[in-house]
């Protein structure tokens, strides 16, 4: 089972690249809040596309 | 086709006016596009007084990475509960996922590169104090797994008035969410 690496999270989506939605308002996310999102989503299952 | 006709009003009670002017079915409350690279939207004001139960509905769009998409009632971050059911493709055996004590619901929908993003989920009484339940009727595929519905609880009583959708791996651009409202 493959998992998400902090490498190649950093490199797909890299700081200022990830946005937040709260209605109609998209703001990038602040530094602090794409490093948690990046640590979070290291290790989570790669789901295979049919 | 047959219509109905009504020759006099006052033949008719309040309830049967009621229907006849406002007839019971799903009523758009909210629709929110999602923008660009976002790795979670939050729609607020969505549920209220006016409606008991809700159908959430999102499509079109696309995800950066093929991912479940979660829902989080907004204010609650914990106390979730659920479970997937599924078979798969190949061998038909049964397949299962759960969320045990988690912080949103994990398998509401999903969403890749080559597919739409994806969620089409019932929720119920998530304005009115206690537990809100959710049934969602298309979940995800994995490898040569389908996972048709899942349904949850949370154990917070709290009153809602919006929810949260985000990936779990990647983010989403476009596609519109809808919430209606079931009139009774």
């Amino acid at each position: 089972m493959a998992t998400w690496t902090r490498e190649e999270l950093e490199e797909l989506y890299p700081e200022g690249s990830v946005n937040v939605q709260v209605d109609d308002s998209v703001r990038p996310m602040t530094n602090a809040e794409w490093d948690a999102w990046v640590e979070q989503q290291v290790g989570v299952e790669k789901m295979e596309e049919l | 086709m047959s219509t109905m006709k009504y020759t006099a009003w006052q033949d008719l009670d309040g309830n049967e006016i009621a229907n006849a002017a406002y007839p019971p079915g799903l009523v758009l409350v909210k629709t929110q596009t999602i923008g660009t690279g976002v790795s979670s939207v939050t729609v607020s004001n969505a549920f209220s007084s006016s409606f008991e139960h809700y159908r959430v509905i999102l499509h079109g769009g696309s995800g950066s990475a093929f991912t479940t998409l979660r829902l989080q009632m907004s204010g609650d971050t914990s106390g979730y509960y659920g479970a997937a059911f599924g078979a798969s493709y190949s061998s038909g055996n049964a397949a299962g996922a759960g969320v045990n004590n988690g912080s949103q619901w994990d398998y509401a929908g999903y969403g890749g590169t080559n597919v739409s993003l994806a969620l089409s989920c019932d929720i119920f009484s998530p304005h009115t104090a206690g537990r809100t339940r959710i049934k969602s009727d298309w979940t995800y595929n994995s490898g040569s797994t389908a996972y048709s519905m899942f349904v949850g609880e949370t154990t917070s009583t709290a009153s809602r008035t919006g929810f949260v959708i985000s990936p779990a791996s990647g983010t989403m651009t476009g596609g519109t969410i809808r919430v209606y409202g079931y009139r009774n």
